[in-house]
């Protein structure tokens, strides 16, 4: 299970457009030319994908400053 | 600045140029370094340096002249360091049985020492310890020379032989009673040239009256000729040292000064060159600072309070502990260090300049592993103070913006650092803000008043009281500019930012007729002096000190006064606001760093925001230096300070403020309403002074968020504007992408104008508003993937 | 699968003075890709150790003229000073490296060419932060140059070439370089980052005396 984020935290999301709930699924991030795979939410009809909050603030930050310093 | 400049900075920091005392001692004893360790308790590691500097340590502790306590710098702040005592302590509390001496494999070489006086025993031990084999030929019937003539009470005899054992330890071997001049014919028969067959190199240890010795070229005045680098004689294999040496060296002034250190500094230096010679390497190559010299170092004293040693002390007083920890705590531990005194991002980082810029070097040549990160060049505030206060004229902000420089063109530098402040810039630079008008009903002006950006970001009613009283005096034809100086992309370093804002200026600018630009902000007015060189610029203070009508004001106490870094070679300006503050009827104390010492308020540079922590301790260290009101004037100061707690006031606020309101107290100004204010004065001023209307706005400015406190404060924080928060509503209203909460109902929505993704949490109100609940930001990207 | 492919192979190889007929080992050959392509390019003789049975498995079906053992290379089936060439290709740190060193060496003819190509830690300082990642990564145990060169050196190998070849690490996502599905990969690319994490290739040749 991922430990960047709670998913169960975002269980009452849905996508407003397509009303569906968002699943978990692979999704890349990248950043300065630096791509991997996550486990994120989206729906799965429109591939609209949620990024909570601590996970911007948190772990994506750190990729971010970490890469940048590289 | 290239990289030869770079290095010229910093060869030019001498804060690793050793202490007044080491310096002088012939033999460089780390007596600061000791101080420091008896200090703190650790006599061991304080002899561990002695003996490192000096092989007879308990011998020199006894007799040594102490050169060192003619410079040391506490000689006149209660009196010298009283070193040999300490270095008598040391050897009283810190020796132990157990300490053996480090010795490298024998080699297959051997040195004939002549003469055992100290010179030539130093000679021995050190060669000895190299692994080098070592006959010593002494004249006499024992060891030591000259040693057996000083008092035994000066120096027990125990102590002497004592410490002569290490000859005997090292596996030496002596031969007494041989003499070594004016034996007989020349050539081979001597004694010399023997020798010179037998062994491999040769150290000359002796006394003054030598001059005979065959086999040696003599100097015109008669005396042995020898290298004084290296101590070679005209026979490449023979070194010399001890008197023979100062008789060569000093002559014709014959008065020979017996110094036992400087004895042991000589043998020291011949060792050298014998294991040089040995090894058959250069001699001389880098043999710099060896032997007696005067250090570069600067230590500024003006703050030391004089202290007296606890007891008398001459050279055969013996401390007990607490007193020698107590000697050793005098000593000031000299170093320079001027500019991490006063600059927080210096001293937070740990190091120096030289350190630093050897580090920055490294990092931009790109060597392996970068010890200081890209960050560390991005905090300085390139506010230049380092340069005010250094001996030697270091300037870290140059050395940083340069860095900078190279990091922008090798494409280095993180996005994130500067983006936000660049992105105010175009903000500023675009037309919600920027604007160049003569004066009403005027085609062209002889001045333009510029105010800048922050000046209207913070209090826009002072910029359009300042320009009225501007037209007043110069019979109207004063223009208005309004945009940004640049400042952030010269900060930055993005050159091509700021020739594009220099470009769309010279433009106006000439449409304007090229008229004198009136200053207000000090940001602009040191760009105008490094980027528009030939722009005739004033001073707005200058100006409003010299045509302004001052009312007295209520001054309840006296109040100090920040001056903004960019004003730190400007004294006139300095001048000024001193005369305009007097003229209200204000009192003025000064902080300690005032003028061209000022210190930073860490908006400079766009430190505040490549590094919050180090500038959060920028400001508060300079807040912290007078519970008196502040007045400044930049507007950027200002609310640096206020933002902080700090009473602050912009010098305006007594010229065109309201009396009655406490407006030192008044909160700083967010940065979505910055450029509220800023679009707000241009829509006025255009309107009012020129009849116009503002081109239309973008669809998102029409939506109303309502942002209760802790989100504002939030979104403040995160560097979230409004726009941002507008512009991801407006494309998730209109296009429906967005998320729902189903037991909640609040909407989450992204949007990326740019490279930032924004995400906004918000629900509808009926009115038509939106109510935001969060806001946060992020640069990854997401859905993109790289090419596998 | 490994940064670089052939191409950081054929350039190492470049460096070598091949002769038709030499022996080259493949040590960690998974299923045998690089050596099928040197045997066919240069006449060379090739042996292909793996630890995976599985993998070998594959290799025995796609080449006969090589032979392919399932073995470890810490423990290598073959005679001393067998060897001409030996090929160790992103594995090296997987190995037990100083066991799986002597076992090459002992391998190698005198004056033999030891061919690596390897993840590395750029940055001295941040190797630390690697070794912070749960076990199971080849990332975890990416050393510094300083310390791959001591090791190769007290093993008795003289490095002729060293290239850094890091551009091709970026092409390359180095999640899929670790096997241990459990690792954060954000904890994985800020470990990666702060250790400025590289790829190399190095030649070596076995001292002609101990
Ligand atoms: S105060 Fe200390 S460091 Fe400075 S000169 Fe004196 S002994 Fe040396
Ligand atoms: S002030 Fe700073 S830069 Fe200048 S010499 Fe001293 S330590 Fe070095
Ligand atoms: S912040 Fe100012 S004083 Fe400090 S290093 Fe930079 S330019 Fe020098
Ligand atoms: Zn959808």
């Amino acid at each position: 299970m991922s430990e960047y984020f709670d998913p169960a935290k975002y269980e009452g999301w849905v996508c407003a457009d397509c009303n569906i709930p968002l699943q978990l699924s692979k999704v890349d991030v990248s950043y300065l030319g630096n791509s991997f795979p996550v486990d994120l939410l989206k729906c799965p009809n429109c591939g609209l994908v949620l990024i909570p909050e601590e996970l911007a603030l948190g772990k994506m930050a750190e990729v971010e400053k970490a890469l940048e310093d590289k | 600045m290239d990289q030869k400049q770079l290095r010229e900075q910093e060869n030019r920091c001498i804060q690793e140029q050793a202490p007044a005392c080491a310096a002088i001692c012939p033999a460089h004893v780390d007596v600061r370094g000791i101080a420091a360790e008896i200090a703190k308790g650790d006599v061991v590691a304080a002899l561990k340096l002695y003996r490192k500097a000096v092989p007879f340590p308990g011998i020199i502790s006894r007799i040594c002249d102490q050169p060192c306590k003619a410079v040391c710098l506490r000689k006149d702040l209660g009196g010298s360091i009283e070193i040999a005592a300490l270095e008598r302590a040391c050897l009283e509390f810190g020796s132990s049985s157990e300490e053996t001496v480090k010795q490298l494999p024998r080699k297959s070489k051997t040195v004939a020492v002549i003469g055992g006086g100290i010179s030539g025993l130093t000679v021995a031990h050190d060669l000895a310890r190299k692994g080098w084999g070592v006959v010593i030929f002494e004249a006499g019937d024992r060891l030591g020379g000259g040693l057996w003539k000083s008092p035994p009470d000066l120096l027990p005899r125990d102590v002497l032989i004592n410490d002569l054992k290490i000859i005997e330890e090292l596996e030496i071997e002596v031969r007494l009673n041989m003499s070594v001049g004016g034996s007989g014919a020349n050539g081979h028969g001597t004694f010399l040239g023997k020798l010179s067959q037998e062994f491999d190199a040769i150290f000359l240890g002796v006394g003054p009256h030598s001059s005979e010795i065959p086999d040696l070229q003599m100097n015109d005045n008669g005396q042995i000729a020898i290298d004084p680098l290296t101590f070679q004689t005209s026979n490449e294999k023979v070194f010399a040292g001890g008197d023979v040496l100062r008789v060569s060296t000093l002559y014709p002034n014959r008065e020979l000064k017996h110094s036992a250190i400087l004895s042991i500094s000589d043998g020291r230096r011949a060792a050298v060159s014998i294991d040089r010679f040995l090894q058959k390497v250069s001699l001389t190559a880098s043999r710099v600072n060896e032997g007696s010299y005067e250090t570069k170092l600067y230590t500024n004293t003006s703050t030391t309070t004089s202290q007296a040693p606890l007891i008398e002390t001459d050279l055969s007083t013996r401390y007990n502990i607490e007193v020698a920890e107590t000697e050793a705590a005098r000593c000031i531990q000299c170093e320079c260090l001027e500019c991490v005194k006063v600059c927080p991002y210096l001293d937070h980082y740990k190091g120096y300049p030289k350190k630093y810029i050897r580090e920055t070097y490294n990092n931009l040549a790109i060597v392996m592993g970068t010890r200081h990160s890209n960050q560390f060049i991005n905090t300085c505030a390139l506010c230049g103070l380092c340069a005010e206060v250094c001996p030697t004229d270091v300037n870290m902000g140059e050395v940083c913006h340069e860095a900078r420089v190279t990091m922008v063109d090798q494409k280095r530098m993180p996005p994130s650092a500067h983006d936000f402040a660049l992105r105010d810039m175009a903000f500023s630079n675009g037309e919600k803000f920027a604007l160049a008008h003569s004066a009403p009903g005027l085609d062209s002006a002889s001045y333009v008043f510029f105010p800048g950006c922050q000046l209207s970001g913070s209090t826009p009613e002072y910029v359009e009281k300042s320009y009225a009283f501007l037209r007043e005096n110069f019979d109207n034809n004063v223009g208005l500019m309004l945009r940004c100086c640049g400042a952030p992309a010269d900060w930055a370093a993005r050159k091509d930012l700021f020739a594009q804002s220099q470009n769309e200026f010279y433009a106006e600018y000439e449409k304007l007729g090229k008229p004198k630009v009136i200053l207000s902000c000090s940001s602009c007015y040191q760009m105008f002096q490094k980027h528009y060189p030939d722009v005739e610029i004033v001073s707005f203070w200058d100006v409003m000190n010299e045509h302004g009508k001052f009312k007295k004001r209520e001054f309840p106490a006296p109040i100090t006064i920040h001056d903004p870094c960019s004003t730190r070679r400007e004294s006139h300006i300095h001048d000024s606001i001193r005369e305009i503050i007097t003229k209200m009827g204000g009192e003025i104390q000064e902080l300690p760093l005032s003028r061209e010492k000022t210190e930073c308020c860490s908006f400079g540079g766009v430190m505040w925001l490549a590094n919050r922590p180090v500038a959060e301790k920028m400001v508060q260290q300079r807040i912290n230096e007078s519970p008196l009101d502040y007045v400044t004037y930049c507007a950027m100061c200002r609310d640096f300070f206020a933002r902080k707690g700090k009473r602050t006031l912009h010098i305006f606020d007594y010229i065109f403020g309201e009396e009655k309101s406490d407006l030192a107290a008044a909160p700083a100004v967010g940065f979505s309403q910055r450029h509220e204010n800023r679009a707000r004065l241009k829509e006025k001023l255009l309107r009012d002074l020129w009849s116009e209307t503002m081109p239309d706005s973008g669809a998102f400015e029409s939506i109303r968020l309502v942002l209760p406190e802790d989100v504002q404060k939030q979104v403040e924080d995160r560097l979230i504007l409004v726009e941002d928060m507008q512009k991801v509503i407006e494309y998730a209203e209109r296009t429906g992408k967005r998320m729902l909460n189903n037991s909640t109902k609040h909407y989450l929505a992204y949007f990326k104008p740019n490279s930032v993704t924004y995400w906004v949490e918000y629900t509808k109100n009926d009115d038509g508003s939106f109510l935001i609940y969060k806001a946060y930001s992020h640069r990854m990207e997401v859905g993109i993937g790289a090419p596998k | 699968m490994r940064p670089g492919g052939l191409t950081i192979t054929e350039q190492a190889l470049a460096h070598c003075d091949l002769q038709s007929g030499m022996r080259v080992l493949d040590v960690g050959c998974g299923a045998g890709a690089t050596l099928r392509h040197v045997i066919a390019v240069y006449g060379l003789m090739g042996f292909g150790v793996d630890v995976s049975a599985e993998l070998i498995a594959r290799a025995r079906q796609t080449n006969s003229q090589v032979e392919w053992m399932r073995a470890r290379s810490e423990s290598l089936p073959f005679a001393s000073e067998s060897m001409d060439v030996i090929l160790s290709e992103c594995t090296l740190c997987i190995f037990e490296i100083d066991t799986a060193l002597s076992e090459c060496v002992r391998t190698l003819n005198y004056g033999g060419y030891f061919v690596v190509s390897d993840l590395y830690a750029r940055n001295e300082n941040g190797a630390e932060a690697l070794r912070q990642l749960p076990r199971g990564t080849c990332i975890g145990t990416a050393m510094p140059k300083t310390q791959i060169v001591e090791k190769l050196e007290r093993a008795g190998l003289q490095i002729s070439v060293w290239q850094d070849c890091s551009e091709k690490l970026k092409e390359f996502s180095i999640c899929t370089l670790t096997t241990a599905a459990q690792v954060d990969p954000f904890d994985l690319h800020i470990a990666a980052a702060k250790a400025k994490l590289g790829y190399y290739f190095l030649v070596a040749r076995k001292n002609n005396h101990r």
